[in-house]
């Protein structure tokens, strides 16, 4: 038998817990005995940030939907660790092949009915519908895909999905097609839906006004939705039967801003409202009057190389090395990116993972130099142009790129360019086998997800090869696959440190940095908590004692 | 009505003398002329390299060394506000002059010639007008990547609709009127009617036009980075200067990285203005008649 | 002219095709599609490419570029601009939602642009190279040479932040659903809108006045002892119109998808920003639908300004 959840994570890194909030943190703690007032926020004004209100289907989003739904499992508020939520406890068998979760007692949809469950497995089933009309799967995969039988009913051959099992009202059992030892760590998306209230077809999902409309909305998060105004914002008011107690605010107002910070920054400035996602730029004007809070982003940059090229100088070890030498990321990061990013020697964000021993790469031109003579490369026949997606084109990264440009020049390398695409041009003409060279972007590395594997296997959708990128070097596969296999946090950790090792060594693209990202809130919020997540989590944030004053 | 071949003067070169007596013009080509002259002079005028960063020197405000202060890179702002003059006066100019070409010839075939000739050009006119420039711009951009000479004939290449329908309603205004009339009568070509005796009337308009044109390139240069198009960074731009002012904190506590670049613009679509007065009196037929 | 208004009717209906053929096209060379967009490229949460294809293969994204176009035709000839492919809403309550959203901005903007512009135009015209006149100038210059979002900015950055005089940004304070409420929020970003434009009537208003006012026709009615107000009235002001008809008709589709800056830093829901976000994403249905209505607003912008040159100078023959 597994234990009931993981111990504890380390410290993030960079992370500036709020003293004032921190208290209030930990789960159940019921929220002061103030009753009321509405909170107006832009809650997932963050990268990616998502206005459609509708759970299972949004590439963001999540701090939004776990307002309104509970899931068995989710992050703890800063990230370390996966903890219960919806389900009170866990088990498997030796091999983590079967999986027995077991609901809190006494849980109730908004409207009153006991959730039980069957909602639960209704919802894997409705999910997993052959004609669910979803378009973006990637929460249905990580939430069900390990499911046994899941092929069979998704492709139409199986009327329901063989690896779930009613035991009782409280209990389901999970049986997966392949041992999993952190299954519970694939259910923090899991948005449980109430069978007595879906009064829509699977293949209207993403048509249904469902998750819009407060007469037929059932939901069991702290609030349930009161108003939607597409384009505009999406009114939540208190949910009383929310299983941690009624909210203290009446009201939680989500306003949309169409993804634009400065809009939505003038707005909290202007009073209009309380708290938004902020640039790494805006945070010194705003630190003496608002609450500022922050944490890593999780989110690592890098530039990835495309190994499909095959006369490409970059094959040689030796000239990525050169290029990694030569580019001071610490000064990048230090002066022009306001020490809100950290330059790291692998593309694992957290610096207590990783290994003392790891190969660093630190500003060092004449090496690069002496590093580009011994692999036979003449810099000035070297072209590079990185490629990134809107989501970087801003004045940051612009002007860390130009820097780039900068240094590159300093050891002979002058036919350097860079451009920001949108992302369908992004997607198709930049995917492996796209005729495109250096890829600038960012990949989420959670704590303690199963998404690390993905980004060098052969999941996900950049295609197939152990990076994707038909780069190919041994013990590559077999580092993934021990981050994968192992059982506890411990584990899990130390897999990850010692994939960081092998990467810094082998150097299959280039890491970059990692930053930090912030949200401001006005003061007068109390027990507000915010934290960057890569697509907004979900993590407890105890949305239930926020109040105003 | 008279012909300007009434005066012993050609009317270029009246129109000079008339020009030089317009004092705002005077100073506004005078003051242009020390802005194009900054600008493709600008290694003598600053000692900085307009990429050269400086990591000890960010965001530094206007000082003896700096003149109007450093940018997010330490690069001197004053040397990047002539040097990204070069190429947006380039664009601006250039893009100005495109459309404004494209707008005559089509305008004046389809006001001059009318029937088929003016059905099928206003048609193709609705066509590009109904287009909003973005979706264009994104294809293109993808086929061609950034570039100077791209930004160039695609700002160009669009906005010439409004171009030739003022011309064509002007050109329709003028070709029943006597003075055509009698010209076409006397035997004189298309081509000298419309050169000689139509193009001048069709000066004031096209005049303010031309300034919009200017502005609105330079402007449009900026926009389109965002489209992946634009001049690539670090090549300065006034556009790209400007758009650094998106960043709140540039906005309002670095004004010195936006505000340069945002007087020079100022300024040259101020002169592009006044000069265009000027010329648009310097080439009046109506008073060109009152001088013989 | 009614034969002529018939007949340019008529002559709409290619163009509009061509149009729409057009903007298939550039849709279809540029480069990706809806389904690359949903693939986030950051997060890589578990979607296969399978499920992309499956996806491509749900959405009819997989048939041939013409079968695609003829059977978004066929919609809409039955009046069926399809379901947003990003949105999850049908094309028509969409575009019905912003387009009137649009209106309420751009009918405030572009009044006052026009009154306020003419009006100025005709000021400085007669009172050519006065004080007044250079002030003026200088000031509607400010206006266009700024890009929109920076104009946003410095006007939300003082007069909502600063002043606290108009809301920052949106359309109405949330579960306010008054006049007075909507007003107040569209007041500034109009007023912006307005200043980018104004400059535009007000010069052109001005050339074409002083070009006017040196006419014979004008000379003459002065000379005859008319008041010079009802001869800048009556007879330059008339005439002196017609290249400011052009550019409002010019201005339309313009104001309604040019505001894509404005709209964005002022989050507010416009046509502007739906089409923009559309073309990103690769929406065509959306694209499709609001290129459509844009390329019949700017045929009867067109229509209305060649009427009114001919009712604007009689000399001028409708063919």
């Amino acid at each position: 038998m597994s234990p009931l959840h993981g111990n504890a994570g380390g410290t993030a890194l960079g992370r500036k817990l709020l003293a004032t909030t921190a208290v209030a943190l930990t789960l159940g703690l019921a929220g002061p005995a103030l009753a009321g007032g509405s909170l107006v926020t832009a809650l997932d004004m963050g990268p990616g940030g998502d206005e459609d209100a509708r759970p299972w289907s949004s590439g963001a989003g999540h701090t939004t939907h776990v307002k309104q739904f509970i899931t068995p499992t989710i992050f703890n508020e800063d990230l370390s660790e996966i903890v219960p939520y919806a389900v009170e406890s866990w088990a498997s068998n030796d091999d983590h092949t079967v999986w027995t979760y077991t609901l809190r007692d006494g849980l109730l949809w908004s409207d009153g009915t006991p959730m039980t469950a069957n909602d639960w497995a209704f919802t894997a089933e409705f999910m997993t519908a052959p004609d669910w009309g979803g378009d973006r799967p990637g929460d249905r995969n990580l939430s069900l895909s390990e499911v046994a039988g899941f092929d069979a009913k998704t492709a139409g051959e199986a009327d329901s999905l063989d690896g779930i099992e009613v035991i009782d009202d409280r209990t389901i059992r999970f049986t997966l097609s392949a041992p999993n030892p952190r299954h519970f760590a694939s259910l923090f998306r899991f948005y449980i839906l109430p069978e007595h209230a879906v009064d829509f077809e699977p293949a209207d999902f993403m048509t249904t006004d469902w998750f819009r409309d407060p007469s037929r909305f059932v939901g069991s998060g702290p609030f349930v939705v009161a108003e939607y105004a597409p384009d505009e914002y999406m009114t939540l008011a208190a949910n009383e039967n929310y299983f941690q107690g009624r909210p203290a605010l009446d009201e939680l107002v989500i306003r949309y801003f169409g993804g634009d910070q400065t809009a939505a920054l003038l707005a909290l400035e202007a009073d209009d409202i309380d708290f938004t996602y902020v640039t790494e730029t805006d945070v010194p004007s705003l630190e003496d009057d608002y609450d500022i809070f922050s944490n890593l982003s999780g989110v690592v940059v890098m530039t990835r190389f495309n190994y499909n090229l095959v006369d490409d100088a970059f094959s040689d070890i030796r000239v990525r090395q050169a290029i990694l030498h030569a580019i001071d990321r610490d000064a990048i990061t230090e002066n022009i990116l306001g020490g809100t990013y950290v330059s790291i020697p692998c593309p694992i964000p957290y610096a207590d993972l990783w290994p003392e021993d790891v190969v660093t790469y630190g500003y060092d031109p004449d090496r690069a130099a002496s590093l580009l003579q011994e692999a036979g490369v003449d810099p000035g026949s070297i072209s590079m142009e990185w490629v990134g997606h809107a989501g970087y084109d801003n004045t940051a990264h612009n002007s860390a790129l130009q820097a780039v440009q900068a240094y590159l020049s300093q050891i002979g390398i002058n036919d350097f360019s860079y451009r920001f695409v949108d992302i369908p041009t992004f997607r198709a003409s930049y995917s492996p086998d796209g005729d495109w060279q250096n890829q600038y972007h960012g990949f989420g590395v959670p704590r303690f997800g199963n998404d690390v594997g993905r980004l060098w296997s052969n999941g996900g959708a950049l295609g197939t090869g152990v990076t994707g990128y038909d780069y190919d070097a041994d013990g590559f596969a077999e580092a993934v696959a021990a981050i994968s296999a192992a059982p506890t946090i411990d584990d899990y950790n130390a897999a990850l440190g010692d994939f960081c090792r092998l990467h810094a060594e082998m150097l299959p693209d280039l890491q970059m940095w990692v930053g930090n990202r912030f949200g401001a809130a006005d003061p007068s919020i109390e027990n507000f908590w915010w934290q960057p997540a890569p697509a907004g989590g979900p993590y407890q944030d105890n949305a239930h004692t926020w109040a105003v004053q | 009505m008279a012909m300007t071949e009434v005066t012993i003067d050609s009317p270029a070169k009246v129109a000079w003398r008339r020009f030089r007596q317009h004092r705002i013009a005077m100073v506004a080509l005078a003051v242009l002329g020390v802005i194009v002259i900054l600008c493709a002079f600008a290694p003598f005028f600053s000692g900085y390299d307009p990429l050269g960063l400086n990591m000890a020197a960010i965001r530094q405000p206007p000082s003896a060394d700096h003149w109007l202060g450093t940018d997010t890179l330490g690069r001197d702002i004053w040397t990047r506000t002539l040097y990204g003059g070069r190429v947006s006066l380039v664009i601006g100019l250039a893009a100005a002059f495109l459309s404004t070409i494209i707008g005559i010839v089509l305008g004046v075939i389809s006001g001059y010639f009318g029937k088929w000739a003016d059905m099928v050009v206003m048609r193709i006119t609705d066509v590009v007008m109904a287009f909003p420039p973005i979706i264009i711009m994104l294809t293109v951009a993808a086929f061609t990547g950034p570039g100077l000479v791209n930004v160039i004939f695609i700002i160009g290449g669009l906005r010439w609709p409004p171009t030739a329908r003022l011309v064509r309603g002007q050109i329709l205004q003028l070709r029943d009127q006597d003075f055509v009339t009698a010209a076409r009568t006397l035997g004189l070509t298309n081509a000298i009617i419309i050169t000689r005796h139509m193009l001048p009337h069709v000066v004031a308009p096209l005049v303010a036009n031309i300034t919009f044109a200017v502005s609105l390139a330079i402007l449009t240069e900026a926009g389109l980075s965002f489209l992946g198009l634009g001049v690539p960074l670090p090549t300065p731009t006034w556009g790209n200067m400007m758009e650094a002012a998106r960043d709140l904190r540039i906005m309002r506590e670095e004004p010195w990285m936006w505000i340069p670049p945002a007087i020079f613009t100022l300024t040259t679509v101020l002169c592009i203005n006044f000069v265009g007065d000027g010329l648009r009196d310097a080439f009046d037929p109506q008073q060109l008649i009152g001088e013989k | 002219m009614t034969r002529y208004i018939i007949r340019r009717l008529l002559l709409a209906i290619p163009v509009l095709f061509m149009v729409t053929v057009l903007v298939f096209a550039l849709i279809e060379l540029a480069p990706g599609d809806v389904v690359d967009f949903f693939a986030n490229p950051e997060v890589m949460a578990g979607m296969s490419e399978a499920d992309l294809e499956a996806l491509r293969e749900r959405l009819g994204l997989n048939d041939p570029a013409p079968v695609r176009y003829l059977h978004w035709l066929g919609g809409v000839l039955q009046g069926d601009f399809g379901y947003s492919l990003i949105r999850s809403e049908p094309v028509g309550e969409l575009l019905l939602r912003r387009f009137g959203n649009s209106m309420m901005i751009m009918g405030i903007g572009l009044f006052v642009a026009v009154t306020f512009g003419i009006s100025l135009g005709i000021y400085t015209a007669l009172r050519q190279y006065s004080v007044a006149d250079f002030t003026i100038s200088f000031l509607s210059f400010v206006g266009i040479s700024m890009p929109a979002f920076i104009a946003g900015i410095l006007a939300l950055y003082i007069f909502s932040v600063q002043l606290g005089w108009f809301p920052a940004g949106g359309m109405r304070s949330p579960g306010v659903h008054t006049l007075g409420d909507l007003l107040h929020h569209l007041i500034l970003p109009a007023l912006v809108l307005s200043i980018i434009h104004m400059a535009t009537f007000m010069r052109y208003t001005r050339f074409s006045m002083l070009d006017v006012l040196k006419q014979e026709y004008v000379v003459t009615a002065t000379a005859k002892g008319m008041p010079r107000r009802i001869v800048v009235m009556r007879h330059a002001f008339r005439n002196g119109l017609i290249p400011v008809v052009t550019m409002i008709g010019y201005s339309i589709p313009e104001l309604v998808v040019g505001a894509v800056f404005l709209e964005t830093i002022f989050s507010f829901p416009g046509m502007g920003k739906l089409y923009f976000d559309s073309v990103i994403s690769r929406d065509f249905p959306v694209i499709m639908a609001a290129n459509l209505v844009i390329a019949v607003f700017v045929l009867a912008a067109n229509l209305i300004t060649d009427v009114a040159y001919a009712a604007i100078d009689p000399r001028i023959r409708l063919e």
